[in-house]
């Protein structure tokens, strides 16, 4: 067996013509934990997307437990690894038809007692379950795409700015559980961020990219060392800091 | 039928009619006069060839040459209705086959209730008047999913990254785009006699056929209609939205890459 969860063998993704990763060289162990950080429109989710299967690459291979991952039958990979995007979005009409969804695509029953612990575990109150979706709040959306994903306690998670439109007690919350997931049951979680004070407290190894292309892979304490105090590298608009 | 007040002289005076439209494109500036001669032209020369060829396969009274007339229908149906889903891989192909299925099992089941008789005379207008409105239905479930795909492309994704196969990620989307193309022949059926005296009634009418017995035959015509509508595009969406995913079971945005 493979202890590299992802290798990453000179990949290129390209969309209209246009290179939006270049030449990405990338191992990463299994049950790692890892923050992904870059200026805006650097590649961060389009990287997401491209190991969640939903892009593959134009050029170089992607290989999952040793395996290539485009020979891999893609609804058996997505079963696990799963993808949180940016834009939090619900279907259906209510909170229950976002959290039975997973159950039913397998054939199974939902197991209510593992939604409702995951609703708590969240802070999203157990009546929300048959709460018309368009009343929920922007973090509570979010936290309900978040539970989608994890149901089914997948191997990877791929967690695009998960907590940008959660305050800083929910946001703290998300990561707690996420750091246990990733501890207790090994998963390895990928966490885009443009949060400085949010990677320190997240740890692991950050996958730094820069106009497409990898700059660098190291430990997030040191990276956030050598590079912490340049505002630029977690794509920070103005005015807007790390909350030390 | 001999009763009809119709014929060519007075035909070519009703061309006037078509004077009007041209003045009046002139005039408002719309720019339309090249499209409403031409237009017009090709009307009068399609229906006169039209005319020519039914005429001799009427006489041929032959059950291949009519079946091979309603293909040529299906065919040319099917090429108008893939341009309004234009990006859609194989959209002929698909427009055929939920046509000619749609028209297929309409016309076998008139004729083996007796309602009309397997030769050209009644067999080729009622399958114009079926495959017509087969095409109009293809052609908007066709848009509406081109729509849907690109409007709902994030939730068709999530559901794929939640493991879901494509139908099951489309599902809203196929439900939806057969709902909307079928919507307007579902409306007709409510306002029929009402506000519309439906073409083929009129036609009857004004040849001559009283009109409860006119009805009769517009009440058949209401019911294949439906029914063909349905089959149609039916088969057209649960065919096309494969056609909006690769084979790595990806979402490909077909709108960008026209
Ligand atoms: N479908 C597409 N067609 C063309 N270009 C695209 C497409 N999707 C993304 N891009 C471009 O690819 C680049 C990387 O986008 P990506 O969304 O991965 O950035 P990001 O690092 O996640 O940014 P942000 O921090 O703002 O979320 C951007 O320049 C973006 O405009
Ligand atoms: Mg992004």
């Amino acid at each position: 067996m493979n202890s590299f969860i992802y290798q990453l063998e000179g990949v290129y993704l390209s969309k209209n013509g246009k290179d939006i990763l270049k030449d990405i060289n990338l191992d990463i162990p299994k049950g790692d934990r890892l923050s992904v950080v870059g200026p805006s429109g650097s590649g961060k989710s389009s990287l997401l997307r491209l190991l969640s299967t939903l892009d593959s690459a134009s050029k170089g291979r992607v290989f999952y437990g040793g395996k290539d991952i485009d020979t891999m039958e893609p609804i058996d990979y997505r079963r696990k690894v799963r993808y949180v995007f940016q834009k939090p979005y619900l279907f259906g009409n209510t909170v229950r038809d976002n959290l039975v969804f997973p159950y039913n695509v397998m054939k199974m029953n939902p197991d209510f007692d593992r939604i409702y612990y995951l609703m708590d575990k969240l802070n999203v109150p157990l009546d929300f379950l048959d709460k018309d979706k368009d009343n929920l709040s922007g973090g509570e959306q979010q936290r309900i795409a978040l539970i989608r994903s994890i149901l089914m306690e997948p191997e990877v998670l791929l967690l695009d700015e998960v907590t940008a439109s959660l305050d800083i007690v929910n946001s703290k919350l998300v990561e707690e559980y996420m750091i246990e997931l990733n501890e207790e049951k090994g998963m390895t979680i990928f966490l885009v961020t443009h949060d400085l004070a949010q990677a320190r407290r997240w740890g692991g190894n950050t996958i730094y990219l820069e106009d497409g292309r990898l700059k660098h892979y190291m430990p997030t304490d040191e990276f956030c060392r050598q590079y912490g105090k340049d505002l630029t590298v977690f794509g920070k608009r103005k005015g807007e800091d790390g909350d030390e | 039928m001999n009763e009809m007040t119709l014929n060519i002289y007075s035909l070519m005076m009703a061309s006037v009619l078509v004077f009007i439209s041209i003045i009046f494109s002139y005039w408002q500036n719309l720019k339309l006069e090249k499209d409403i001669i031409v237009g017009t032209v090709r009307a009068v020369l399609q229906l006169t060839a039209v005319g020519f060829l039914l005429n001799y396969i009427f006489k041929l009274d032959h059950w291949l040459y009519t079946t091979l007339m309603m293909l040529f229908m299906i065919y040319n149906a099917s090429n108008i209705a893939a341009k309004r889903g234009r990006g859609i891989q194989k959209g002929k192909s698909i427009a055929f086959v939920a046509i000619g299925a749609g028209a297929a099992t309409t016309l076998a089941i008139l004729v083996l209730v007796g309602a009309i008789k397997y030769i050209p005379s009644e067999v080729i207008p009622v399958s114009g008047m079926v495959i017509g409105n087969a095409m109009v239905a293809v052609g908007l479930c066709f848009r509406q999913m081109q729509q849907l795909f690109a409007d709902r492309a994030q939730e068709v994704e999530i559901k794929l990254s939640l493991g879901a196969n494509e139908k099951v990620a489309s599902m809203g989307i196929i439900r939806q785009s057969i709902r909307l193309a079928m919507q307007p022949t579902v409306d007709s059926l409510k306002t029929l006699g009402i506000v519309s005296l439906p073409g083929m009634m009129t036609g009857l009418i004004l040849a001559g056929t009283p009109p409860l017995k006119a009805i009769q035959y517009q009440i058949m015509v209401t019911f294949m209609l439906t029914s063909t509508v349905s089959i149609a595009t039916f088969v057209a969406g649960y065919l096309a939205y494969r056609r909006f995913f690769n084979d790595k079971r990806q979402l490909v945005n077909i709108t960008r890459e026209e």
